[in-house]
């Protein structure tokens, strides 16, 4: 990443926040309350979904950034549509779909995730014998006997 | 698919003539709008424009109506639900 494309991202950046900003500016009391109930419902969403897996930065992010999306938009500027979803499995969706959007919220999942995949690592090679570790380590089979056991613990984790 | 509301769209929804439109998308600076494909036989490409964009620069105007906000969102929903289809 060069000077040029950062100062782009800043300048995207910078060109959101003011969006942000001018929308906030122009919605109504009565939408504002629409807006922060929809607001709380995505963030309850997201953590729901993706538990601690999301930073809570990204979510804030995404959370603050909902006011640009136009079915938010169209569900709090009009009585006659309501986009937002009626249950919970919908809302779950919805906030399945702002992280696939999201960059930022894909590489906070994929830190946590490799955090995780470390600590697991760790822990196991740590719980192996010194005598034996040496040994699988010489015959080269320590690192598939450590990954292998690293999959069985996260499809455990997961519930599988 | 955010790119959802020609200057036809504005115009029917806000009740204005071009030449309002033409200010609003281009006062202070022009928004930014995304071009629908021309078709087999080429013709003018058509701008669509964001509706919170639009409503952003409408809202503060003297003429601003409620009615003006939900008939935009009604358009720009009907538009993504086109795209869907």
């Amino acid at each position: 990443m060069n000077q040029i494309s950062i100062q782009k991202e800043i300048d995207a950046e910078n060109r959101r926040q003011s969006r942000i900003d001018e929308q906030l500016a122009v919605t109504l009391p009565h939408q504002m309350k629409r807006y922060e109930a929809i607001q709380q419902k995505t963030e309850n969403a997201l953590y729901r979904v993706h538990g601690n897996r999301l930073s809570p930065q990204v979510i804030d992010r995404m959370v603050a950034g909902l006011i640009l999306e136009p079915s938010v938009l169209c569900s709090i500027g009009s009585s006659e549509i309501n986009e937002m979803p009626s249950d919970n499995m919908g809302w779950d969706r919805m906030a399945r779909d702002l992280v696939e959007r999201e960059p930022l919220a894909q590489l906070s999942i994929q830190h946590s995730d490799a955090e995780l995949k470390e600590k697991l690592r760790q822990e196991i090679t740590a719980a192996i014998n010194p005598s034996q570790r040496l040994a699988m380590a010489r015959s080269g089979e320590l690192d598939n006997y450590v990954d292998q056991r690293v999959t069985a613990k996260l499809d455990e984790r997961a519930g599988f | 698919m955010t790119f959802s509301l020609t200057r036809d769209d504005i115009s029917r929804c806000t009740n204005s003539g071009r030449t309002r439109v033409r200010s609003m998308i281009n006062t202070p600076f022009k928004l930014p709008f995304q071009s629908d494909m021309p078709g087999p036989s080429g013709g003018a490409s058509r701008e669509r424009f964001r509706l919170s964009d639009i409503l952003a620069r409408i809202k503060t105007k003297a003429w601003f109506r409620p009615e003006m906000e939900a008939m935009l969102a009604a358009t720009d929903a009907a538009y993504r639900q086109e795209q869907l289809a």
